[in-house]
């Protein structure tokens, strides 16, 4: 194959070996998110380490895209086992309706996650094309309940690779991170109140993926795919994942302003209504502190996880609005009362 | 614990410095010889290159020996593998004289603002030298007539500071790329006009060259 190679296979030729389907030309690569040195100068460590490489689009000889590859440095663990992950679950005979398959191998001093290339389109696109027609309860509700094996298949394949969750759900970890958020501008007031609401509730772990948002979810013809397994695992609160998606999909739908979706399953109407009908299973056993206490959770790991990342103050400023606003909006009567019918304890 | 997000930015910028050599990693260019800088001012690629050459040399990017007409390179003939200039379009002088000092097989890595970017007209030029930044269509043809062997094109997005993107200038790429954003809802009626027309020339900020003696 013509190209730059000085004896050394070319990262195209490997593609064609490990994927087949070649031979591939240098036009049948295209980068489409290159955010950081495939081979750095100078040592990076934390989140510099995980933003070191780029993904790109690889096509077949036909010219249609055929693969998504992520490509990052093989020193990276975080994606070693975000690779490790993604090609099990696509395995998984309860997963593999909603997992793209995908392999991984390495080239060189870089490991490559290659997975299908999806033709479909992103939720969040859906959701704002349909923004008024009453689409949104129907995608949310669909996509939890076509999305219902998935999280049973996570728990398996985390299980069988020694990753058991621990006795109780990290609602530690989200104490530890008041912190972090307090000297972000959230108040000392604001923080003893939700500290209170996580005090001596137990919620049994339930592994998540982690960024359950409409941006990492496609519709292929009538089903839903889920994307970036990166953060699989890492949480195992109860809720995480569904409170996650409710979340984006309202802002996606472009219902209202930061912290609109504390109340939507609260509102009165068939949208809500369907929308509780999806929710309930997934708190099914939790009494109302508990699920209380796992959106506490939820609020406060991400955006934990958003100011670590080094987000600006423009994208985890509305995440602290919405604690600050937490405590009022969940002692609203109909609030509350929506959130106990969600509950084990069941509608007042 | 206190979380320092001006040195993350700092951090930031290296990174996007060394990405920019991404794409001669893809190629499979790392040849570990000698590599010379043409150095434009605010877009340095001396960090990568250091980490990927045993030798590299720097001159600076002035308007004498990159756009002028006597241009010469203080160097012997083949001494190069890698000859960079990022942000400047080259005279024809210059391009013979880069041509002179590769090697055998050496590689050019070349990168200029794209002259017919819909974009431009949006942006104030910055200085009167502004002129040697912008490249169309017709430097492809000039580096092939020049002498190189192999030229190959890509589109560079959404600028050649931080080029997160690299297109290859082949249609069914572009179209692409144009459809993906389409899909992510990122394109508006004027860039699906544009893609329609297939005037993907117009779209992208940058343009990059890839080529071998």
């Amino acid at each position: 194959m013509p190209g730059f190679e000085t004896g050394r296979a070319s990262l195209l030729g490997q593609l064609d070996e490990e994927l087949g389907g070649g031979p591939r030309s240098w036009t049948d690569l295209i980068v489409v998110r290159n955010v950081g040195p495939v081979l750095s100068a100078r040592p990076l460590s934390g989140d510099g380490v995980s933003t070191r490489g780029f993904n790109a689009i690889l096509l077949s000889p036909r010219g249609t895209p055929s693969h998504y590859l992520k490509v990052r440095s093989a020193g990276n663990e975080a994606f070693l086992r975000e690779a490790t992950v993604h090609t099990a679950l696509g395995r998984h005979p309860d997963a593999r309706s909603m997992v793209t398959r995908a392999r991984t191998f390495l080239h060189g001093p870089m490991r490559i996650l290659a997975s299908e290339f999806l033709h479909g389109d992103r939720m969040d696109v859906v959701l704002a094309k349909g923004k008024g027609k009453g689409v949104w309860s129907e995608t949310v509700g669909k996509v939890i309940a076509a999305s219902q094996p998935f999280w049973g298949a996570l728990g398996q394949v985390l299980e069988k690779s020694g990753e058991i969750p621990a006795g109780s759900a990290t609602l530690g970890e989200a104490t530890r991170e008041f912190a972090t958020l307090r000297e972000s501008g959230l108040s000392d007031g604001t923080v003893r109140t939700l500290s209170d609401r996580l005090r001596e509730v137990w919620l049994p772990p339930v592994p998540q993926h982690g960024d359950f948002w409409p941006r990492n979810l496609f519709r292929v013809g009538e089903g839903w795919r889920i994307l970036d397994f990166e953060t699989c695992g890492s949480v195992d609160l109860p809720l995480f994942d569904i409170f996650h998606l409710i979340r984006g999909s309202v802002y996606a739908a472009g219902g209202g302003g930061a912290g609109t979706w504390l109340e939507s399953w609260a509102a009165v109407g068939r949208e809500a209504d369907a929308l509780r009908e999806s929710v309930k299973p997934h708190a099914d056993g939790l009494d109302q502190d508990q699920i209380e206490a796992a959106l506490v959770g939820y609020l406060t790991l991400f955006s934990a996880r958003l100011i670590r990342r080094g987000n600006p103050r423009n994208r985890t400023a509305p995440w602290i609005w919405e604690l600050e606003r937490l405590p009022e909006i969940l002692g609203k009567p109909l609030v509350s009362q929506a959130v106990r019918g969600l509950s084990a304890q069941g509608p007042l | 614990m206190s979380h320092d997000l001006s040195a993350l930015r700092l951090v930031d910028l290296e990174i996007a410095d060394e990405s920019r050599l991404n794409l001669l990693w893809i190629e499979g260019f790392i040849k570990g010889g000698s590599a010379l800088e043409i150095s434009v001012p605010g877009l340095p690629l001396r960090p990568a290159l250091e980490a990927l050459f045993d030798k590299v040399t720097h001159i600076p990017a002035s308007s004498e020996n990159v756009s002028g007409r006597a241009c010469r390179i203080p160097a012997p003939n083949q001494t190069f593998d890698l000859v960079t200039l990022y942000g400047r379009r080259p005279s024809l002088p210059t391009l013979r004289e880069i041509l002179r000092v590769l090697r055998p097989s050496g590689v050019l890595y070349l990168a200029v603002r794209n002259r017919w970017w819909y974009g431009r007209v949006r942006v104030a030029n910055p200085h009167p030298g502004s002129r040697g930044l912008f490249g169309g269509p017709r430097l492809v043809r000039t580096v092939r007539a020049v002498g190189f062997s192999v030229v190959r094109q890509y589109y560079l997005d959404p600028s050649l500071a931080t080029p997160r993107d690299f297109i290859p200038a082949h249609r069914p790429s572009l179209a692409t790329r144009e459809l993906t954003l389409r899909k992510e809802g990122e394109t508006g009626p004027m860039r699906r006009a544009f893609v329609q027309l297939g005037l993907f020339g117009f779209l992208y900020p940058g343009r990059l060259i890839l080529a071998r003696v």
